[in-house]
């Protein structure tokens, strides 16, 4: 919604809203005067609303960003030692799915058959 | 001391960007960096140390953030963690172990943290925008949460528990603390343990074809 120039004879303000049957944005004229005037005031509190919506969320995100990145680098170097330790210990994993033992077809497994060379 | 000798070489960050790199080649399907992932975890033992401090900073902080000055909320939180982690943890408990403990209570703490916010939130009048971060967050941290946990559940699956010969009652008194306690089992190796135990003890503990060895535990 807002004031549009039309014409040589001043400002007019128009509600612009979109047909959803066709898509296209369908002005609705609201003309000038008092009634414009209210209109045109509404607008700016709910702009002003939508601003300050917006900061609180920003606010809210950077007063966790330390925290946050904190708790990521935690859960990123537990992961990491977990899988070393898993594949230290003759364990490996396929395709995200479960840790299974190392196997080599020929009973050993584990340690034993990654020692034995002959997996992978 | 040994621990200082052997992490003064490289940093920690390029520990963990070789430690990363072989794991990186061990999940490739390369074999030959198995034994040199076994080298690098027994020689960079501080890397526990300094996980499990991150892992108690961030705690510390998400108690922080949750109790506010509410000083009864924050005690209530901070007790509340040691249980869980008390109950979390076994007592032959290993450092990955240990430190997947602590992500999996620090983990609790977050999505403590954004259930409580989400459930103020949708009682007050924040906006939608603001609901909407705050039930994305919430299940993010649900998520992190569901995942620490089926990552601890893992280890200790595929790790069983050294067999105890004495089951201890479960007093507040005769708990043996396996982070702290000086007395504690010989299995669980701490930050101020020598290298060569804690090598020996890690090849002893995380190889699966090794004899399990009889913890005695007495008060």
């Amino acid at each position: 919604m807002a004031f549009e120039r039309r014409g040589a004879s001043g400002v007019y303000m128009y509600f612009a809203s979109r047909d959803p049957a066709t898509g296209r944005v369908k002005k609705t004229y609201i003309g000038r005067g008092p009634r414009a005037d209210a209109a045109a005031a509404a607008l700016a509190r709910r702009r002003e609303q939508r601003e300050a919506d917006r900061r609180a969320v920003q606010e809210a995100q950077d007063a966790l960003r330390d925290l946050d990145a904190l708790t990521a680098e935690m859960d990123d170097a537990a992961s990491l030692l977990m899988e070393a330790v898993l594949l230290a210990g003759g364990f490996h994993r396929h395709n995200y799915g479960r840790w299974r033992r190392v196997r080599d077809g020929h009973g050993r497994h584990g340690v034993a058959a990654l020692a034995s060379g002959s997996v992978r | 001391m040994a621990t200082e000798g052997m992490e003064s070489q490289p940093s920690q960050a390029e520990a963990y960007a070789e430690i990363r790199e072989v794991v990186g080649r061990a999940k490739r399907g390369d074999a030959a960096a198995v034994p040199r992932l076994r080298e690098l975890l027994d020689r960079h033992q501080a890397l526990w140390v300094r996980a499990g401090d991150l892992a108690a900073q961030v705690e510390l902080s998400w108690i922080s953030l949750a109790g506010g000055d509410d000083l009864h909320l924050r005690e209530s939180l901070l007790r509340y963690a040691a249980k869980l982690r008390a109950e979390l943890t076994r007592l032959s408990a290993s450092p990955v172990e240990t430190l997947l403990v602590e992500r999996a209570v620090a983990c609790w703490l977050q999505l403590n943290y954004f259930s409580g916010v989400e459930a103020n939130a949708l009682a007050g009048d924040a906006s939608p925008k603001m609901l909407q971060l705050r039930a994305k967050r919430q299940a993010q941290a649900q998520r992190m949460y569901e995942r620490a946990l089926g990552a601890l559940v893992t280890v200790q699956k595929l790790f069983p528990a050294a067999p105890v010969e004495e089951v201890v009652p479960i007093e507040a008194d005769t708990t043996v603390d396996t982070r702290n306690a000086q007395d504690a089992p010989a299995l669980c190796p701490r930050a101020d343990d020598n290298a060569t135990d804690f090598a020996s003890d890690f090849n002893d503990r995380y190889s699966p074809d090794a004899a399990l060895v009889r913890v005695k535990v007495s008060n």
